[in-house]
């Protein structure tokens, strides 16, 4: 097993294939798309509207931990601009 | 024909009360609900369907000087809407907040257009097929506009704008999946003409009230859990969801009035101007000006706008127009 950092991001699904772009130039370990979630917010998060603007996927990446810095300072401007969540924890690959 | 009888017919409609059924449903607290994509397919068969429809009127009609002076007029009354509301909207609420509620209003609701084009085919008013084309010509100028204008403010404050350009959101207004469903059936429609309408007659006529009435449905539970959003954004926002739509509609049949329109396509550009987009508008708006609170620019159009247009606002206008025009 090898240690890597592990981050969940909660954005507006109009925004990610932004996120993806800067994912791929920064080539974490990996990431795995988890399409419409829902959960606490102002209400904008319910995911049943008409147009589907208001969507929020889950994206978790995995990164070498080395590589943590650049990958954040990277993608935080866009972050900070949807106003998405970004969870930072230690996780173990196998 | 009175008014209170015209509001009646149409809340007596099987749509409009399975609208309301919606509505009740989220109030009771019911597990009813519509799961996705349903509604989407529905919205996307509603567009496709009214599209090619309008498609092939147009191509039986032809493009004269009338439906000129109706396109002509709907893009003058999305240019001036969103300009004026974000005037009066910006007394209470900040910029990117008025920007976007002022797009949302400036802009148009393709559902409420299809309900107003079913009151008058009950009705058995005729309009133009061209008014499908001044539908998705309404729906992108309030979007740009909106974006101008935080533009045009954040210059003044010496922000730097990091959101969409201007190039992407008139991309994004032109090919959504809405305006290019919509225009792409419509030029189907015009290219098979009336051989091509009656292929699909079972899609335009038989099968159109009941995606209508599934949508509607889905729509009361939506606009019902909207409501919630609404509780804590004040009376000004909540009114705005009121005389907003109204004073659009005014000015729009002031407008028509003016200029001669045919009382169809005339009831259509009041009913167009009087509402508010929550397909287009909300896409565009998040990537343009994340700032705004769909909290407040979704849950107006959805669940104050929305339901009120299609009860009462659809006959009122219609009875204006009456008042006007001279029984049909």
């Amino acid at each position: 097993m090898t240690s890597v950092k592990r981050l969940e991001i909660v954005i507006t699904a109009l925004a990610l294939p932004e996120l993806q772009r800067l994912l791929d130039t920064h080539e974490p370990v990996g990431y795995t798309v988890v399409r419409d979630v829902s959960g606490m917010d102002d209400g904008s998060s319910i995911g049943d509207e008409v147009s589907g603007a208001l969507h929020n996927h889950l994206v978790i990446i995995s990164v070498e931990p080395s590589r943590l810095k650049s990958l954040t300072d990277g993608i935080s401007p866009l972050l900070k601009r949807f106003g998405a969540s970004c969870l930072i924890s230690d996780a173990q690959a196998l | 024909m009175f008014e209170l009888e015209l509001i009646v017919q149409n809340l007596l409609q099987p749509p409009i009360l399975f609208f309301l059924l919606g509505l009740i449903a989220v109030w009771t607290l019911s597990d009813l609900e519509i799961p996705q994509p349903i509604p989407k397919v529905l919205s996307l068969a509603l567009l496709l369907t009214i599209g090619f429809k309008g498609g092939v009127q147009l191509a039986a009609g032809g493009l004269n000087a009338a439906a000129l002076l109706s396109l002509g007029l709907a893009i003058a009354i999305a240019i001036v809407t969103p300009l004026y509301a974000y005037a009066l909207l910006r007394i209470k609420l900040n910029v990117h907040d008025a920007a976007a509620v002022a797009a949302t209003y400036g802009s148009v609701s393709a559902i409420t257009f299809i309900t107003a084009i079913s009151f008058l085919d009950k009705l058995g008013v005729a309009y133009g097929g061209h008014m499908i084309a001044a539908m998705a010509l309404m729906e992108s100028p309030a979007i740009i506009i909106a974006v101008l204008l935080v533009q045009l403010s954040n210059r003044k404050d010496g922000e730097r704008n990091e959101n969409a350009s201007i190039a992407a959101l008139i991309r994004h207004s032109l090919f959504n999946s809405s305006v290019l469903l919509l225009l792409g059936s419509a030029a189907i429609g015009v290219a098979t003409g009336v051989r091509g309408g009656e292929a699909l007659k079972p899609l335009t006529k038989d099968l159109f009230p009941v995606f209508l009435t599934f949508f509607l449905l889905d729509m009361g539970i939506v606009a019902g859990k909207r409501l919630r959003d609404l509780w804590t954004a004040g009376t000004f926002v909540v009114a705005s969801g009121v005389w907003l739509p109204i004073l659009n509609a005014v000015l729009a049949l002031a407008i028509c009035y003016a200029c001669g329109v045919d009382r169809g396509d005339a009831f259509l550009l009041v009913v167009l101007a009087a509402s508010a987009s929550y397909i287009a508008v909300p896409a565009a708006m998040r990537l343009a000006i994340p700032e705004a609170r769909p909290s407040l620019y979704v849950s107006m159009a959805l669940a104050i706008t929305f339901p009120f247009n299609i009860t009462l606002g659809i006959p009122t206008y219609y009875w204006c127009i009456s008042l006007l025009w001279g029984d049909a």
